[in-house]
């Protein structure tokens, strides 16, 4: 119940916001830049993030997330507002991410950079520096340790589930939206999220109880 | 619930997920320790550079291309169909009475040669009857 009314919340609020992208989405079918660059420096968070989580590489994120913004702009002349914009976005999202797995299943990618200086989920290519601030070094390791663990418990869930998962977490997005981005059904959702979360709960148990 | 209460959130957690099923309403978000858990692993940002890379790459794309091509080519492809359709409806049954023509005209022409021949032979007869040597007498034609 307390979801519901939290999903009604945030669809009122969408709902504006929604509309307001779809005003920019016009402004730029006629070559307004300056709608392009509002609507960028909108969904730029949420793009980027949710790709870094699915392929937990920042640098073929920050690639894919502006793939995502070319394959937008290229399309707001033929763009029909029969949907919310951002389950239109975030379907391209959804493919751009789900084609990429496939490229990486077929090949072997070797990182250029050492693992150990990976800085997986904290994103910015590695440019993030610690938080050192009331912190203990030993803290800050345990919290970067717990990190990567997180990071890779939800890489290592089936994409469907990564999706879900992310965007319900990360991005708040309602069930019908997720629904909508899967091109699944809302309790298919539902049960996609219930699985990812048994999963996580499990390979996550130690840092649970840590709490 | 007093014992429950006493427990960790994660045991709290176990008990409740043994007796559900995936059709069930999922748990309260806020409640959920693996939600909790995962906040602590925020999502990452772009970097500030991230938004002008972006609008370079989209002014280089151009606007509107992808969306140009597909229209022309679903024009080109419905009206190419249709040209090649018309074409085939007007040129088969043109080709079909040419060649009927000419199988006519060549079985005249196979006729016509057969009569020279037999008009020749007649006169070969007439002129040398006892000639054995002659070319249109050969068995093998």
């Amino acid at each position: 119940m307390k979801d519901e009314i939290r999903d009604e919340a945030a669809k009122r609020a969408a709902d504006d916001s929604d509309a307001h992208d779809k005003l920019l989405m016009t402004r730029m079918s006629r070559g307004d830049e300056e709608a392009l660059r509002e609507l960028i420096e909108k969904h730029q968070g949420a793009v980027y993030g949710t790709i870094s989580k699915m392929l937990g590489d920042p640098v073929e994120a920050q690639d894919l997330a502006q793939q995502v913004f070319v394959r937008v702009y290229r399309a707001a002349g033929s763009y029909r507002a029969t949907a919310q914009f951002k389950t239109w976005m975030f379907t391209i999202v959804r493919n751009l991410v789900f084609n990429e797995h496939r490229r990486r299943s077929r090949a072997t990618l070797v990182p250029l950079y050492a693992p150990e200086n990976e800085n997986t989920g904290t994103g910015s290519a590695g440019y993030e520096l610690p938080d050192t601030a009331n912190k203990t070094p030993g803290e800050d390791a345990l919290r970067q340790e717990m990190m990567k663990a997180i990071d890779a418990a939800i890489l290592a869930l089936p994409e469907q589930q990564r999706l879900a998962i992310v965007l319900r977490r990360y991005d708040e997005f309602s069930y019908e939206q997720i629904a909508g981005i899967l091109k699944t059904s809302v309790p298919a959702t539902k049960s996609l999220l219930f699985r990812a979360r048994e999963t996580l709960r499990e390979t996550l148990r130690d840092y649970m109880e840590d709490k | 619930m007093k014992i429950m209460r006493n427990l960790k959130p994660s045991a709290v957690l176990d008990s409740v997920m043994k007796d559900r099923n995936p059709n069930d309403e999922p748990l309260l978000d806020e409640n959920d320790p693996v939600w909790q858990l995962l906040a602590k692993s925020p999502r990452p940002e772009p970097d500030a550079w991230f938004a002008v890379r972006t609008l370079a790459r989209c002014r280089n794309a151009g606007l509107g291309m992808e969306t140009m091509n597909f229209r022309a080519i679903w024009h080109w492809a419905l009206g190419g169909g249709l040209s090649v359709c018309l074409a085939i409806v007007l040129l088969v049954p043109h080709s079909q009475s040419h060649s009927g023509a000419a199988a006519v005209n060549q079985q005249e022409d196979v006729q016509e040669a057969f009569a020279i021949m037999a008009s020749m032979d007649t006169s070969d007869s007439n002129n040398s009857s006892s000639s054995s040597t002659s070319t249109w007498q050969d068995s093998s034609l």
